[in-house]
């Protein structure tokens, strides 16, 4: 539990040129180029978007031109829940057919978590338990298509004019000319994707129009104004107390900015938003990093290249009182994840950006950190305890964790409450980067994985300074 | 087992022959409990300092309690009333001075002594209201805000759950045996 909420003490340095650092839990590992690499600096990729309530999955051009919202799911617009259908049956007057009344089958929305439904605001039943819905139609919708309209046609007609004024020359044009063949050619053949075709395609038509005047002319009405005389006096309603019941509140007003719903009777079940599953690449070798898998169903990733899979992870084991200019005794945690017995070297930190205000003392020798075994935790464990160990350096040894000594002196001129912060460097060996890297591209794995060495900067808070009296 | 099974009878509670209320259940003090009322193992309906009259049709669930209490400096004998096809979800506390009709109190919901709700109102889940004043009929507090809005629809009937209960609880619990004349 202490891992999971004091993650921020361990900082590994992902970038050597700005000192910028992490936690490993926030980062991930190249395995290509061998590097840290934190959310920032990797290519994010839209993969698909999905509505995590329905479980359906649309393109990427697709959920734009739905305005990124899932046609079956629904939300409640009071409490921002997802609505359930609810089916009931009512009975209708008898018709001139029958003399009996009919019993039918209505289905309603309503939510289980604020109770709020469909037929509190008035909308009718439907018969129809998907599809019948409608969403409240936003009031400045129209305008909003003129603007869109508008800025279109200026968009063409600034090209059209670019156009113009330097002319393509035919071979180059030729040549754009079967680009938008033989890339926009798939659009007729369903099943292939193509590649940049709808830009393209967009752009050689707005270069083949020449004419501005065979455009057609858009033109939009200025938003209208008022002078101060006209403008409506204050309603004397205003003064009245506020019958909070029924009023929207804030979060239920933007949940849907469109309408902005003042009365509690006005409320209309929005459609649910989607979600989107995302992909990161590498800047450098262009590989992904982190590839989830595309159905709305599955939670797994195909490549899920995170660093505290690949990194050893250091951790505080145990902390100690800091006091200013006292020398104190720590025990870190070192934990290896792979499956390779590693060997671990602390080295002192060089210059630095990052505020550094206590001396430590590291391990001067090598630390071995024995593999990560799936069935370790069913193995008696009191056989591990290796008699090799130096007593004054290794505290404990537990499977693919081991515990270190060190010490560390905070600098005399920190006053109570300040952060220690200490640096150190460590460098270990790295296995299997190269044969999982092969396998990935369809090669063969070699018999002998040879090792690479890597050295990461680390940033460890160790705590507070105490006040002396304590 | 039967055997061993205690016996402890409130002298002072009076159940109706229609109610089904479950020997684990803890009643303490002068309590009456309506016709088709259901009340869970393991709640708790404590008249300390007046009695609890119960309506009908009411279901009382697991880890309930229902107290009636005066509050500090305040004495002497009030009762507190409930009135017909409340809900109480598990784990909900209910302290205020009276109850009306068709009311919810959602899972681990709390109305505290100054709180009295009128009818068809809504507690949600975790909500714990202490506030001086009757709620207004149909309103429902939910959510961390305690968001409040009045509802326009009727809360859905409790009768099949009602009905469910009676058939399957006998199977399972011993029931306090009705001591109300019919």
């Amino acid at each position: 539990m202490a891992s999971l909420l004091q993650v921020d003490r361990v900082q590994y340095v992902f970038d050597v040129d700005t000192q910028d650092s992490q936690s490993l839990s926030r980062l991930y590992f190249c395995i290509y180029c061998l590097g840290l690499r934190s959310s920032h600096n990797l290519l994010h990729e839209d993969d698909s978007h999905f509505c995590p309530q329905a479980l359906d999955s649309l393109a990427s051009a697709e959920a734009v031109s739905r305005k990124n919202k899932c046609s079956n799911s629904w939300r409640c617009p009071a409490c921002l829940h997802t609505l359930s259908t609810r089916a009931t049956s009512t009975i209708s007057p008898p018709t001139t057919d029958s003399n009996k009344p009919t019993v039918k089958t209505v289905y309603y929305q309503s939510c289980t978590f604020c109770r709020w439904s469909t037929r509190s605001v008035g909308i009718d039943d439907k018969e129809v338990a998907n599809d019948a819905w409608m969403e409240k139609e936003n009031p400045s919708l129209p305008r909003i298509n003129k603007l869109l309209e508008y800025y279109k046609y200026l968009e063409h007609k600034e090209k059209v004019e670019q156009a113009r004024k330097s002319p393509i020359k035919k071979e180059l044009m030729s040549v754009t000319m079967q680009l938008k063949q033989k890339y926009t050619s798939s659009k007729h053949s369903p099943g292939k994707k193509s590649m940049f075709g709808d830009s393209l395609s967009g752009a050689l038509s707005s270069l083949r129009l020449k004419d501005v005047s065979s455009l057609k002319d858009v033109s939009i009405d200025a938003s209208s104004t008022l002078a101060l005389d006209d403008v409506e006096k204050l309603n004397t309603d205003v003064y009245k107390p506020v019958q909070f019941t029924a009023m929207t509140s804030t979060a239920q007003r933007l949940d849907q900015p469109g309408n902005q719903i003042i009365e509690c009777s006005d409320l209309a079940p929005r459609r649910s938003q989607m979600f989107m599953k995302q992909s990161l690449r590498c800047k450098i070798c262009d590989h992904n990093i982190i590839k989830p898998e595309y159905s709305p169903t599955s939670i797994k990733f195909k490549i899920h290249l995170i660093a505290l899979n690949h990194i050893p992870d250091i951790r505080i084991s145990k902390p100690s009182t800091l006091r200013a200019g006292e020398r104190c005794q720590f025990v870190l945690s070192i934990t290896n994840p792979t499956e390779h017995v590693i060997h671990a070297t602390f080295l002192p930190m060089e210059e630095t950006k990052h505020e550094i205000n206590a001396k430590i003392e590291l391990p001067t020798c090598d630390i071995v950190v024995g593999k990560f075994d799936d069935a370790a935790e069913f193995v008696d464990q009191l056989t591990s305890t290796n008699n090799t160990d130096d007593a004054s350096i290794i505290a404990f040894r537990r499977g693919n964790k081991v515990g270190f000594y060190v010490h560390c002196t905070p600098d005399p001129a920190l006053s109570p409450g300040d952060n220690v912060w200490v640096g150190m460097r460590f460098k270990h060996e790295h296995y299997g980067s190269a044969p999982l890297a092969l396998l990935l591209k369809g090669g063969e794995v070699e018999k002998e994985p040879e090792p690479n060495w890597l050295t990461h900067s680390v940033f460890i808070n160790l705590g507070k300074i105490q006040s002396s009296l304590e | 087992m039967l055997s061993q099974r205690k016996q402890k009878t409130n002298p002072n509670a009076i159940v109706a022959a229609d109610a089904l209320v479950c020997e684990e259940a803890t009643l303490e003090g002068s309590i009456t409990i309506g016709a088709n009322c259901v009340v869970h193992p393991k709640a708790g309906i404590y008249a300390k300092d007046g009695p609890i009259v119960i309506g009908q049709g009411n279901i009382i669930e697991e880890q309930t309690r229902i107290i009636n209490r005066n509050p500090p400096g305040v004495t002497g004998s009030s009762p507190l009333i409930i009135g017909n096809c409340n809900t109480f979800e598990v784990g909900s506390e209910f302290e205020g001075k009276s109850l009306g009709n068709n009311n919810v109190l959602e899972a681990k919901a709390r109305v505290g002594p100054n709180t009295t709700l009128s009818n068809s109102c809504v507690i949600g889940a975790g909500c714990h209201v202490n506030t001086e004043e009757i709620l207004p009929e149909n309103t429902i507090i939910c959510g961390d805000n305690y968001l409040r809005r009045i509802n326009n629809d009727k809360l859905p009937s409790q009768t099949p759950q009602l009905d469910f209960l009676k058939k399957i609880l006998p199977n399972y619990h011993f029931l306090v045996k009705p001591n109300k004349p019919a």
